[in-house]
């Protein structure tokens, strides 16, 4: 974060901060990490730190996605409309994309200097297929390719622009296209479909094709509190109705027959074992609350391979855009002058 | 783009008032009946030459567009 600022503003004087204790320092575990899912645990913060971490996640990581499509032949079923509001949906890899203005990467197209496209903002796409078999083709986006026009000098493979799901190079090319392909129109004999497409970047908020992430959820920690007495005097058989009370099984009985929390990560706080134990008139027997401190968070790509973004890289980039913006605020505010922000590259 | 279309027609329309006579631009259409290509001049009746069909379509512009991806 960066540095708050020890003034405030308070009944029309400027005051000093008062801190009674240090800042907090918010603590992020995480727990499960691959290319399309991570969960992590936030602690030691509260609600509008986690809940902003969320929307910045929804709605303020910027990708690549199609922009403007020039059609120059197209003879399927489609309008053209409706065809260019196809490919904008469509997912592009957006690795090194650049989340802040400080950073290098890709540049907002009407932000960029540049006259009309250049490599610093835009990616061209280009499809020209044509049907010559006597029966229904399918184009998907495998037949999108990058032209190359605005690849960077010093482009390393791994930084290429490209659509995503990429190839499977487990499975035949057919096969791959069939159950892959994100379909984008489909030809009958001798139609023809050509264009070329503009990838530009932008933020989820100008619209919803520039998602980085198809869930980005966070959960409270449940607190389950049992009274052992009460649990204790039930019969095996009410003792299993209760734990089958539980839509999520949260509750199960070990070896002795006792009613214990197995799985308390999987409740949803939906009161059923309450409104079990209060049936039977035992009101205090499950109490089910949440810590509104511990926020157990999911977040999810859209493809199973990580793209547009790779899931880890969008909740960094999510903390660098909050951190980003309370320097914006720090600055407006107070006139802080701040020019350093959370980096990319993991501190040594 | 229709837009457009009615534009020139009206300028096409207007030219043909001055010179006093009809305007030589045929515009290709296709019949909705038998698929034909009909070329149709200002003053014809709108009918397929080959079936009498009154429904035409007008063929696709040849030209790119641009459309914005939203």
């Amino acid at each position: 974060m960066a540095a708050a600022s020890l003034s405030y503003y308070c009944g029309g004087e400027w005051m000093t901060f008062p801190y009674e204790k240090e800042p907090r320092k918010p603590k992020v575990n995480v727990t499960h990490a691959s290319p399309n899912l991570v969960k992590f645990t936030l602690t030691e913060t509260d609600v509008s730190v986690a809940n902003a971490l969320r929307r910045i996640m929804l709605a303020e990581v910027p990708t690549l996605a199609i922009d403007t499509v020039n059609i120059e032949d197209n003879d399927s079923v489609i309008f053209d409309e409706f065809l260019a509001h196809r490919m904008g949906l469509l997912p592009i890899t957006s690795h090194k994309v650049g989340d802040i203005p400080p950073d290098s990467g890709y540049v907002e197209y009407k932000q960029c200097t540049c006259f009309d496209g250049c490599p610093y903002c835009t990616a061209e796409f280009k499809l020209d297929v044509t049907n010559t078999e006597d029966k229904v083709m399918t184009v998907t986006h495998f037949d999108v390719e990058n032209t190359g026009k605005y690849r960077r000098d010093n482009a390393l493979p791994i930084d290429e622009v490209k659509m995503v799901p990429s190839r499977n190079p487990d499975i035949d090319e057919e096969t791959d296209t069939r159950e892959n392909g994100i379909i984008i129109a489909k030809l009958k004999k001798d139609q023809k479909l050509r264009f070329e497409c503009y990838a530009r970047k932008g933020i989820p908020k100008y619209h919803a094709k520039f998602m980085p992430v198809a869930t980005a959820i966070y959960q409270f920690e449940p607190i389950i509190r049992t009274n052992k007495q009460m649990l204790d005097g039930l019969s095996l058989d009410e003792r299993i109705e209760f734990v089958q009370s539980c839509p999520r099984k949260v509750f199960d009985l070990d070896i002795e027959d006792n009613v214990h929390v197995a799985r308390k990560e999987d409740c949803i706080f939906c009161d059923e074992c309450v409104a079990k134990a209060k049936a039977w008139g035992k009101k205090d027997m499950v109490t089910v609350k949440m810590d509104c401190g511990v926020f157990h968070f999911t977040v999810e790509a859209v493809t199973p391979e990580g793209g547009p973004r790779n899931v880890i890289d969008v909740v960094r980039a999510a903390l660098r855009v909050l951190d980003y913006k309370m320097s914006l605020f720090l600055k407006d505010a107070y006139g802080d002058k701040i020019e350093e922000w959370l980096p990319w590259e993991r501190p040594a | 783009m229709s837009g457009q279309d009615a534009a020139k027609g009206q300028e096409l329309a207007k030219a043909g008032d001055a010179a006093a006579g009809p305007v030589a631009v045929a515009v290709t259409y296709i019949c909705g009946n038998c698929g034909v290509d009909v070329e149709l001049k200002l003053k014809d009746a709108v009918r397929c030459k080959e079936c009498g069909y009154r429904i035409l379509f007008k063929k696709r512009a040849r030209k790119p567009m641009q459309y914005q991806a939203v």
